[in-house]
């Protein structure tokens, strides 16, 4: 079993933005997660980068709302 | 638009009809957060649409459909809309490993002061047309990285496949992308007066403290 290996910031800038698009690995989340306990300007940061995603994830658009392509779906309908 | 379809039998235009329509309406979706324009948006399906007949041929795993037809979409907005300057950034951005990163955080947050956090106050400050205008302002790839990871949501490896790029590219796009859309964003700040050019104003702290 090997623990998990502290790290600074520099090292937890890098795995920010794969740990805010949920896309990191469960070791760099546990390590960064580790690293966020203890330093405040990188919990912010974090804080910051979820915030700012959350809103631009609030920008997709309804798709029943779009009726454009009638003549797309007409000839898509007759074939 | 009949013409590329006669060369397929009923079955297959049948098989054409029930892949294509049901996804008519994520087309749509994701043709209009791009373009914004309903009129280019329309035109882009339309041609999505068109190469799809085309190329249905070439389409084997039909639980992919999806991500095939995006891609077809992406590639088609990011041909059309795609002006020289982008060619250039683009090699620029392969060739270079870590390119000068902007971020509002670092330009906003504030860490000699406990009380509050500023960059978090100024992101309220945004409506979604903010946030949509300047998405607007980025190039065609930045724009389409943007949508697909942070609007539409998907993965970095479904966009690698949507955009047919290796993973680390669509780390490396994003990564570059995000420093783009936030410097606009700052920008937009500044002309808004949100914050000074020295950083966040200080008049919420003050206005609280009255
Ligand atoms: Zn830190």
């Amino acid at each position: 079993m090997k623990t998990n290996r502290e790290i600074d910031c520099r090292e937890a800038l890098k795995l920010i933005a794969a740990y805010v698009d949920q896309q990191s690995t469960k070791s760099d989340s546990k390590s960064l997660e580790k690293h966020l306990e203890s330093c405040r300007h990188c919990f912010d940061r974090v804080e910051f980068e979820k915030m700012l995603k959350n809103r631009l994830k609030g920008l997709k658009l309804d798709t029943s709302s779009s009726e454009m392509s009638t003549e797309v779906r007409r000839f898509l309908e007759d074939l | 638009m009949e013409a590329p379809c006669t060369k397929y039998s009923p079955e297959e235009r049948k098989q054409l009809k029930e892949t294509i329509l049901p996804l008519l309406g994520d087309l749509e979706r994701v043709g209009l957060e791009l373009c914004r324009s309903p009129q280019q948006t329309e035109e882009l399906v339309a041609e999505t649409v068109a190469k799809a007949c085309e190329k249905f041929h070439t389409l084997r795993d039909h639980s992919k459909a999806k991500q095939w037809l995006l891609r077809i979409l992406t590639n088609q907005f990011i041909s059309k809309y795609r002006s020289k300057k982008t060619r250039r950034e683009i090699t620029y951005d392969e060739a270079s490993e870590e390119p000068e990163q902007f971020s509002l955080f670092d330009e906003l947050s504030q860490p000699v002061f406990w009380w509050g956090n500023p960059e978090q106050e100024v992101i309220t400050k945004f409506v979604d047309n903010d946030f949509r205008e300047a998405i607007g302002l980025l190039n065609e790839e930045s724009r389409t990285i943007v949508i697909m990871c942070d609007v539409e949501g998907y993965s970095y490896d479904e966009i690698a496949s949507i955009m047919d790029i290796p993973v680390g590219t669509v780390r490396s796009r994003l990564s570059r992308a995000r420093s783009e859309l936030q410097k606009k964003l700052y920008n937009h700040a500044i002309d808004m007066g949100w914050v000074s050019n020295r950083g966040v104003e200080q008049r919420t702290t003050a206005d609280e403290n009255e």
